[in-house]
């Protein structure tokens, strides 16, 4: 029986929650053999585990018997022979795989919360399709090898079968997971964690502390606190594992997950395997990483992996379009994000507007950055943009170098070759910028490296910069240059470059062409509304960090918005869409997206905030896939 | 009648190991205390008899995946020797000189009922020379189901009377799924279940061997079969229960395993377990443990602390029946084992890993 539910995507993980009252159950999730339960709800208990459940165990109770007591336990089919030696026995684990759907057929495995298990070896084959299709609650796979010995065929494993995995099924993994493993493997996609390791280690008279393992000697300091606390070992143990795994969930909540994931690569040098390798298949799962989310933390090279950070550019690159204004400017980027509210960039904005106002033209920014890369000036309010933080020294590694020209130079190719690039930055940058051009084969019109880019000597060599950069443009090019009274006129571009990125290419500029005088109303920090006429257009929020379009918007544009999700029915009933009432998804729909549902014979019905990515909708699963913001009727 | 993929490699390796054979012809033999059918005391006189191997191990699948007995059977040992096998049994019976009530067992590690390993007037002779004697109240022998047929049995009550007469058969398990897809047992619960009722209706006593941790089965697994098993058969009328821990013989595919550290021979608590569990179930009924190899690493054994106390405590268990020795037994490994069970299930199912990290840990500096 499929009880959960997904209530968050983050990358690989997912946040279960149980559908059912009576079956109480949240991931990521301990599991203790004792009951089969959480481990929060065991309290104080030690070994559970005691002969009474040995001889009559809940999954050997012959469940054809009307047990309605077990309806709301979590039940585990283990099957009974499992010759787990691929190297010995390639066919017999074939057979017993045969023998045990078998079973779970005949015992009716489907009217219970029950774990399953799979060997790593068949999780490619369609005898895990077979299983999907019994509906267990959790399916676990059980490895034929030690996986730290070989890890990158595990995290290749695993993440396969993640992406496979339906939005209800919970993923499991037991063996020898010391908590500072725990959310590595739920950065994975890992969802239950077997807890009995920690119990082993207790019997070695090893704790658990701050993640590290501890051999207690007869006068260790820590043996001392535990004695303190009037705790034994075990008690001592299990409690760390359960403080480790609340955490992990809490991270996972506020979508940081990965930076403590980073801030544990010392632990084990798995970790870091784990973090470096899973980057390969990274585009694999980059629509599963949510548009909006929490500040994260850059501080080592493994973070220029980021998903985040790459799911960024790959929208970026399919969803931005320049301006086209003939003079572009390069700037630096600003501790202080978004940057446009940074003392620097307001220096900068200023020097802009003024060379706006007597010529018309408002120059498109590029701003440089590690580990970002390069960010089109328009979109420095979307996450993670405005969401990282970095030790900025001005030493870059060579790595950073590179991978920030190449982010560059990618951006670069986006402008017509004979833009005008005036590239204005702190002197740390001279080496990617120059990398970055040089890949293109652009020339910049002209180069100004300083110590300190926003002093008033620099400030005004950018302006001098900007009018020869406007004199050398050809007469036609100036003339169709109009000045706009608006002064919030960088909040349009904003709303076009946002609206391109979230609603698909073409959006943005669709809305400002068909609204000429856009009125802006709100500033920073609050939310920024957009006016056409007596029309309300759009809302730029800084605390969702999203463009939200008005769904009388909507309803002129939306044949070009590219998030669209087909629903089954004419009329949408209540306040969210199941995925059962799915037909099709596009593919690029990321978590948090802002979404059009139409029905089958493309006719608009509402518009709605995506929970899961567009190619889990399409799974079959079960649980909320869409929660709707307005019905359009 | 389909066998399972695994049991080409068996027959493998039962052809490897026939030129490695290193048969003995000798009759062994040895005392120890042991219980008596009417629930008193008594001492046992064990034989093991030379005869050929187990035909069952012979055929061309291979046997049981666990069974190494073959390898010490002499693959045709002469009639002579055979022949002489009554005289020789009752010589070593003189020599000990033992006084009291006792059990004569006959082990051939094969089937003592399969005329091609003894033929009929030898056994009848043999049995027939000790059921005369006073002081011998039990005559065990071990046969594989289908020789417990009528004819046998009758040969046998030519020369002895029913209530000293006990056949051991080797149930593995009761499970007819575990008997076929992990020990190869060629043998069906129907079968078994024939055999006994045949005896019992002769009045002859069964005792079941019962395999606790065959292949593939996790730790936890084999322990409720054992006892599951343990029940089933005592349903049917089974005399006595012999918990037979699973340990690793040359020239199996058990052994293969177990070099390849995909098994683990049980723990000593899993024995344990079992014995108290079945015989707190079941006062009358007689429960015999002796794990083979206790404490060595290719028998059951605990964390190496404790192993000779368990090992004890059971088998003074066995011979007295008296469960207060089971009682009170503790060590720090105990938890471990228990953590063991757990992990083995929603681990990889076999047990390895956490062998190989135990073992590594032993690297660390003393306390």
């Amino acid at each position: 029986m499929r009880s959960l539910q997904t209530r968050n995507v983050l990358g690989l993980s997912r946040e279960y929650k149980s559908r059912k009252k009576q079956f109480d159950v949240e991931t990521p999730a301990l599991i203790s053999w004792s009951n089969i339960e959480p481990l929060h709800k065991i309290k104080g208990k030690l070994f559970p585990f005691n002969q009474e459940v040995l001889v009559f165990p809940q999954w050997w109770v012959s469940i054809e018997k009307n047990n309605e007591h077990l309806k709301n336990k979590l039940l585990v089919f283990f099957p009974k022979i499992f010759p787990n030696v691929p190297e010995l026995f390639p066919q017999s684990m074939k057979e017993e795989m045969d023998y045990y759907i078998e079973s779970l057929k005949t015992i009716d495995a489907q009217n219970f919360n029950y774990i399953s298990y799979i060997p790593d070896q068949l999780v490619a084959t369609e005898y895990f399709d077979q299983l999907i299709e019994l509906d267990p609650t959790a399916i676990f796979i059980l490895f034929s090898y030690d996986w730290k010995s070989s890890p990158s065929k595990f995290v290749e494993t695993i993440i396969r079968t993640r992406l496979k995995t339906p939005n209800d099924i919970a993923l499991g993994l037991g063996g020898i997971i010391p908590p500072y493993l725990y959310a590595p493997l739920v950065y994975l996609g890992i969802d239950i964690i077997d807890a009995s390791w920690t119990l082993w280690t207790c019997s070695q008279k090893i704790a658990y502390f701050k993640g590290k393992e501890v051999l207690l000697d007869s006068n260790n300091l820590i043996k001392k606190i535990i004695q303190e606390r009037e705790m034994n070992l075990c008690d001592w143990n299990l409690s760390q594992a359960k403080e480790e795994i609340i955490f992990v969930r809490e991270l996972l909540q506020k979508a940081s997950l990965r930076d403590y994931v980073e801030s544990l690569v010392y632990m084990d040098p798995l970790i870091a395997f784990i973090l470096r390798h899973s980057k390969k298949f990274q585009e694999l799962f980059l629509n599963h990483i949510p548009i909006t989310g929490n500040p994260i933390f850059c501080p080592t090279e493994l973070s220029l992996d980021r998903p985040e950070i790459i799911a960024f550019h790959e929208r970026v690159d399919k969803r931005f379009i320049p301006r086209s204004t003939p003079i572009v400017v390069i700037l630096p980027c600003s501790h202080k994000k978004p940057y446009f509210v940074s003392q620097s960039h307001q220096k900068y904005g200023k020097v802009l507007r003024a060379f706006y106002k007597s010529t018309g033209i408002f120059p498109e920014k590029i701003i440089v950055t590690s580990p970002m890369g390069a960010v089109p000036g328009d979109l420095d309010v979307i996450y993670p943009v405005a969401h990282y933080d970095i030790p900025v020294t001005g030493e870059w590694t060579e790595t950073e170098i590179k991978t920030t020209a190449s982010y560059l130079a990618k951006l670069l190719k986006k402008y017509p070759k004979n833009t005008k690039f005036v590239i204005h930055t702190s002197k740390d940058y001279e080496a990617m910028i120059k990398e970055g051009f040089k890949e293109t084969g652009y020339q910049p019109f002209t180069e100004n490296y300083f110590e300190k880019p926003y002093s008033t000597e620099a400030l005004n060599k950018l302006y001098q910069e900007l009018f020869s950069a406007f004199d050398s443009l050809e007469n036609i090019v100036k003339e169709s240059a109009m000045p706009n009274v608006n002064v919030k006129q960088e909040y349009v571009f904003k709303l076009r470059g946002m609206a391109n990125y979230q609603y698909g290419l073409g959006v943005g500029d669709e809305i400002t062409a068909q609204y000429k005088d856009i009125v802006v109303r709100g500033k920073y920090p609050r939310d920024v509304a957009f006016f056409g006429g007596d029309e309300k257009l759009a809302t730029l929020s800084f605390s969702t960090n999203k463009i939200v379009l008005s769904t009388q918007l909507i309803r002129k544009i939306w044949s070009k918005i590219e998030n669209k999700v087909w629903f089954e029915g004419d009329q949408i009933k209540g306040s969210s869409i199941f995925i059962q009432g799915i037909i099709d998804a596009s593919p690029e729909i990321r978590p948090q997206d802002e979404v059009i549902i139409l029905s089958k014979n493309n006719k608009l019905l509402a518009v709605g905030t995506a929970i899961l990515p567009g190619d889990l909708m399409k799974i079959k699963g079960s649980g909320v896939a869409i929660k709707i913001r307005k019905k359009v009727f | 009648m389909n066998k399972p993929a695994f049991v080409k490699e068996i027959a493998k390796i039962r052809n490897k190991s026939k030129s490695l054979r290193a048969p003995h012809f000798r009759v062994i033999s040895w005392i120890e205390g042991s219980p008596l059918p009417n629930g008193g005391r008594g001492t046992s006189l064990t034989f093991i008899l030379p005869t050929r191997a187990c035909r069952f191990a012979e055929a061309e699948h291979g046997g049981c995946s666990m069974c190494g007995y073959p390898n010490e059977n002499p693959p045709d040992p002469p009639l002579k020797l055979i022949e002489t096998l009554p005289e020789i049994t009752m010589e070593h019976f003189m020599k000990k000189k033992v006084e009291g009530p006792m059990v004569i067992k006959f082990f051939t590690s094969g089937s003592f009922l399969d005329r091609l390993e003894l033929p009929p007037h030898i056994r009848e002779k043999m049995i027939s020379q000790f059921a005369q004697l006073e002081q011998i109240k039990e005559i065990i022998i071990e046969s594989r189901a289908e020789y417990v047929i009528k004819k046998n049995i009758e040969s046998l009550l030519k020369v002895a009377p029913a209530e000293k007469i006990t056949i051991a058969i080797g149930l593995e398990s009761a499970d007819d799924e575990i008997n076929k897809r992990s020990v190869n047992k060629g043998m069906t619960w129907k079968q078994f279940k024939r055999a006994v009722e045949l005896a019992r209706s002769y009045g002859i006593r069964i005792k079941a061997y019962i395999l606790l941790k065959p292949i593939f089965l996790t730790e936890y697994l084999s322990i409720h079969d054992a006892i599951l098993s343990a029940e089933k058969a005592i349903e049917i009328g089974v005399e006595t229960i012999s918990i037979n821990s699973s340990n690793i013989q040359k020239g199996t595919l058990m052994e293969k395993m177990f070099n390849l550290k995909r098994y683990r021979s049980p723990w000593l608590w899993s024995s344990l377990i079992v014995t108290k569990k079945i015989k707190q179930r079941h006062p009358e009924i007689r429960v015999i443990t002796d794990p083979v190899a206790a404490g060595l690493i290719r028998g059951a054994h605990n964390c190496g602390k404790c192993d000779k106390m368990v090992k004890n405590a059971l088998s003074e268990f066995s011979y007295t029946q008296d469960l207060s020795y089971l009682e009170n037994i503790t060590c720090d490994c105990y938890e471990r084992y228990l953590s063991f069970l757990i992990a083995d299930i929603m681990g990889s199912g076999l047990g390895f890993i956490f062998e190989d990290y135990e073992l590594s840990k032993k690297n660390l500096p003393k306390q």
